[in-house]
């Protein structure tokens, strides 16, 4: 783990996130968290303990329901980003702009848009953002999906997929990418290549990595620095902790 | 940033092609019925009602019996506002011509009913202003103007000289005078469907004359001469000015002692038939309307249901709440405007079919299936009106789902 000088990508106190399903109460409470430049950092727990809602909350697409401290700081140089009074401004636009400047998302089962080529839609946070770099083929090489560039989507396999949606976490070189069991949908062999992959472009590039997966074998195997969890129940709730 | 979501939009719209299709199918399939519905009530009750205000048989007065009128009561008539031509007529036992005869051929008609006619005929239509001219300031008053019935029969037209036969009963000697006809015109068959003649008062007051055993100086007629009062008509022709105006007409003249017969019934019950008429179109139009919103609205909320996953995965690479709206909507516009332009070809090509069926019951510039320019614009201004408010509304609703949910959910 390499540490920056400078603010932390994340710094968070008391959040929290209520939600309520058939009468269960779910509560997801992170009391700190903090994530320097470039860390990386494993959420471990059993599905449904609420590793993709802190996920969610990190990528600032959904609203806590409490926020102790919630400071993003993407770029060295900048003022952190209150993200816990962007919430409270109702400022979803600025969120998004942030999102899609500053974070890369990979997700479990390696979402692409079918209607566009590899090529598109690993360029698409690029296009969004209305810039444009020379990032796509060096990427791809890496990635090994360069001769896949102008397939579509439908042509690939699972883990050729995921490679493209690693491609598209990284191609606009954000400071944090958020994978959400980013190879619990392939085969073990095709999950170690891809999750090596993303972990080595990670570190060469000093990207932020948070990974949320409830693969124990694998993550021990790689010796990552894994969050504290703790699930407890008490009076018709369930209570989900993580923190480092 | 919107526009990004619009390119999105239209990409995956080509990219499935199929489904695309299928919207645009749905849209014709409820706006075609709509619009050959609209069609054929616009075109079938703009025909009748203008057939009604044409056809001058709807604003004539026929009075009932025989009176007695004199010059100044014409006069008197011709000043109010409600009447739209009047012309005295005499006796219809002596308004005939017992035979006429087209020497070019031989053919001959016997017992040819007479009108009285003049410039504004009702009957006759304006481009006949100038024999109608003719026919009144011949000062032989030897021009007529033949039916369309009578014409064919005696195979005689325009320019056409004929022979005329008039004959009496003086005490026990029967008497007959010969006539030297100029056929002016020949009147459309619409004028009147008989074998039947539209001449000058004075020919038809001559032949009253004669008939009375009375002699005509003019035409060197002999008889006995006619007493110098005031010539008395027992009939009128009358024409209100228009269709509105013969009730009132009819009023005043009924006011006035007449007994008279007019179409203002059938005017009337026309009218409420055109009321009822178009009362079940609009119920039809209205439940049409009603389906048509409805399933269009309906396919499109499924359609940016079905989309969730791609709009989710959207956002959560960083598109703003607002610009994505701009992804169903753009769909929605898309599909509404090749649908309804689909729709319209569609629909010239029905509407010329069915013209073409009912060809030969219409007239020159007449449809029983049609729109007006401003019909199209109203349909396609409310197809794309109601494509972008039901995508817009189901935009707003994914827009709300957190994206991540909007995906693990899927």
């Amino acid at each position: 783990m390499t540490v920056h000088d400078g603010a932390p990508v994340f710094d968070v106190l008391d959040l929290a996130k209520r939600r309520e399903k058939a009468g269960h109460i779910f509560e997801l409470r992170v009391p700190r968290f903090v994530l320097d430049r470039g860390g990386i950092v494993v959420a471990r727990g059993r599905s449904g303990c609420g590793k993709s809602t802190l996920l969610d909350l990190l990528a600032m697409t959904l609203e806590p329901s409490e926020s102790g401290t919630f400071r993003f700081s993407p770029a060295e140089n900048e003022k952190p980003v209150d993200v816990a009074g962007l919430w409270r401004r109702k400022q979803e636009g600025r969120a998004s702009r942030l999102r899609g400047r500053y974070i890369g998302y990979v997700l479990q089962t390696g979402d692409l848009l079918p209607f566009l080529s590899v090529a598109e839609n690993i360029l698409l946070p690029l296009r969004l953002l209305a810039e444009t770099n020379d990032r796509l083929m060096p990427l791809a090489e890496r990635l090994e999906i360069d001769h896949l560039l102008k397939k579509m989507p439908s042509d690939l396999s699972v883990g050729e997929r995921q490679r493209v949606a690693i491609g598209r976490a990284l191609v606009h070189d954000p400071a944090v990418i958020l994978a959400d069991e980013p190879t619990a949908s392939v085969d073990p062999v095709t999950a170690d290549h891809v999750f090596r992959l993303l972990l080595d472009v990670a570190r060469e590039r000093g990207i932020a990595l948070v990974v949320a997966s409830h693969d124990w074998l694998r993550l021990d195997a790689l010796g990552l620095p894994a969050l504290e969890h703790r699930l407890g129940h008490d009076e018709g709730c369930v209570r989900s902790e993580f923190w480092n | 940033m919107s526009w990004q979501a619009v390119i999105l939009a239209l990409r995956e719209l080509s990219h499935e092609r199929l489904s695309a299709l299928c919207f645009i199918l749905a849209v014709i399939s409820v706006l075609l019925p709509l619009l050959v519905l609209f069609g054929l009530k616009f075109g079938l009750v703009a025909t009748l009602a203008q057939r009604l205000i044409e056809d001058p048989r709807s604003r004539e007065i026929i009075g009932v019996g025989s009176g007695r009128y004199d010059m100044a009561w014409f006069e008197n008539v011709e000043g109010w506002g409600e009447v739209g031509f009047v012309m005295p007529n005499t006796r219809a036992i002596s308004a005939s011509i017992n035979m006429l005869r087209n020497p070019g051929n031989g053919n001959r008609l016997r017992g040819v009913q007479m009108f009285p006619s003049g410039p504004g005929d009702p009957l006759l239509p304006p481009d006949m202003k100038d024999s109608l001219s003719t026919l009144v300031s011949g000062a032989s008053g030897n021009g007529i103007i033949l039916s369309y019935l009578a014409a064919r029969r005696l195979e005689a037209g325009q320019g056409d000289r004929l022979t005329g036969y008039l004959q009496r009963i003086r005490g026990d000697r029967r008497e007959r005078v010969k006539l030297e006809l100029t056929v002016l015109a020949v009147a459309p068959e619409s004028a009147n469907p008989n074998e039947v003649a539209f001449v000058s008062l004075p020919f038809l007051e001559a032949t009253e004359d004669y008939r009375d055993g009375f002699s005509v100086p003019d035409r060197n007629w002999p008889g006995e001469n006619r007493p110098t009062e005031n010539r008395i008509y027992p009939r009128y022709r009358l024409y209100a000015s228009s269709i509105y105006t013969v009730s009132a007409l009819r009023d005043r003249l009924v006011g006035a002692g007449l007994n008279v017969r007019t179409r203002a019934a059938e005017i009337e019950s026309l009218q409420s038939l055109d009321r009822n008429l178009s009362r079940i179109f609009w119920m039809l139009a209205g439940v049409g309307t009603l389906g048509f919103v409805l399933s269009l609205a309906a396919n499109l909320v499924s359609n940016v249901d079905r989309k969730r996953r791609h709009l989710s995965l959207i956002r959560l690479v960083g598109m703003p709440r607002s610009a994505l709206a701009f992804f169903p909507v753009s769909q929605a516009a898309v599909i509404a405007f090749l649908g309804s332009t689909l729709s319209f070809a569609f629909f010239l090509m029905i509407a010329s079919t069915l013209n073409g069926f009912f060809a030969g019951s219409l007239r020159p510039g007449e449809a029983i299936c049609r729109l007006l320019p401003a019909h199209y614009a109203f349909a396609f201004a409310g197809t794309l009106f109601t494509a972008v408010a039901a995508s817009s509304l189901a935009a707003v609703r994914t827009a709300r789902v957190d994206p991540s949910e909007g995906i693990r959910d899927a």
